[in-house]
């Protein structure tokens, strides 16, 4: 018997006056294991990422997952700009996107993030609680902090290394962002209202989330989690109402390289790890 | 893992070089030799030295002269690892 291939539908969910370009992947397999809500990565990782999650998103639905993908305020196809974009707005924007997947489907929901959107999607669970909903990191950012210092670097660094000037500082475009004013960085306009409580932020785990499948990558062949990875990993296991998957794949580091990459070892580790 | 051969192997992870830099050696010239390390690349690698050695990297700890070399790349990362 021939199935047809997975049902992909464009959609615009509105949130009040703001409009979210999301993708529904409906399963057509007579077994239907859940529904999953995908949060993507922050500026250029998003785009860098985007057709390996289109694939691990592909994978998923043909393994019988509902697949959600939204695009966050001022990001992808959704409305507004960047520079509109707020911690407190996505977050709003996370919690309206499950609501919409619960109500559209049954089973099981995990909430997928890569990277920032790892954190996001932990940290919705804790704002609004729901007993029940998993969590599937791909390589999660740990430190919000240091997400950002990492964004501003690319205003400091670039003139630093190739010109020797020392120029701006993190520092400076710190003590901007907490006086109001937003900043430019890689020709992402970025408000004190995103950046702020961005580096307020950590990954910290819902008490009563039920499982957690955290997976890495690295490109090297000895693969073992990153040391702050495996620190906080060690320390989430002495919750033993928790049922925890952390594991590393050979591959990639397909959110940041220069060419768009694939990372087919993560494709089945992640079937995988929500398959249990 | 001996930390030359783990930069190596993230420089080729994060600059896409499909191989070529594992057989780079210390003496490899790599800002302005490798068209791939232009000042974004250069702060994607700083972020992976940052997650895969568990260090973080000051503002003004970033200069050119430790993307002058693979050797003196290798310098940088065992100086930041050893405080």
């Amino acid at each position: 018997m021939n199935f047809p291939g997975p049902r992909a539908t464009p959609f615009f969910l509105n949130v009040g006056a703001r409009s979210l370009f999301c993708f529904h992947y409906a399963p057509v397999a007579p077994l239907v294991r859940g529904a999953i809500l995908y949060i993507h990565p922050f500026a250029e990782e998003m785009n860098k990422s985007r057709r390996m999650v289109a694939q691990q998103a592909r994978h998923l639905v043909s393994a019988g997952w509902h697949v959600l993908q939204v695009d966050l305020t001022g990001c992808g196809d959704s409305a507004g700009d960047f520079g509109d974009a707020s911690w407190d707005i996505w977050l709003d924007d996370i919690l309206a996107a499950r609501i919409w997947l619960g109500e559209h489907c049954h089973g099981p929901l995990w909430i997928w993030g890569l990277r920032l959107g790892a954190l996001l999607g932990a940290a919705s669970l804790i704002q609004t609680p729901s007993p029940g909903t998993n969590l599937l990191f791909w390589q999660p950012v740990i430190s919000g902090s240091q997400h950002l210092q990492q964004f501003l670097r690319i205003r400091v660094a670039g003139e630093r290394v190739t010109s020797g000037q020392e120029g701006i500082g993190t520092r400076q475009l710190l003590n901007q962002l907490s006086a109001g004013e937003s900043i430019e960085v890689a020709g992402y306009q970025l408000a004190p209202q995103l950046a702020l409580p961005m580096a307020e932020a950590s990954l910290t785990l819902p008490l009563d989330v039920a499982r957690v499948c955290w997976l890495e990558v690295l490109s090297r062949a000895e693969v073992s989690l990153a040391p702050a990875s495996k620190r906080l990993v060690d320390s989430w296991r002495a919750n033993e109402n928790m049922d925890l998957l952390a594991s590393v794949v050979q591959g990639p580091s397909f959110w940041q390289t220069q060419e768009i990459e694939l990372a087919p070892n993560l494709l089945m580790a992640t079937l995988e790890g929500l398959a249990k | 893992m001996e930390t030359q051969k783990e930069i190596l192997s993230l420089l080729d992870d994060v600059l896409s070089l499909k191989g070529r830099a594992l057989a780079f050696s210390a003496d490899t010239p790599l800002l302005g030799s490798i068209p791939e390390l232009d000042s974004m690349a250069v702060v994607a690698v700083i972020t992976a030295i940052e997650e895969r050695f568990g260090v973080q990297v000051a503002d003004d700890e970033i200069d050119g002269a430790a993307f002058a070399s693979v050797g003196s790349l290798v310098e940088f990362v065992e100086r930041l690892t050893a405080n």
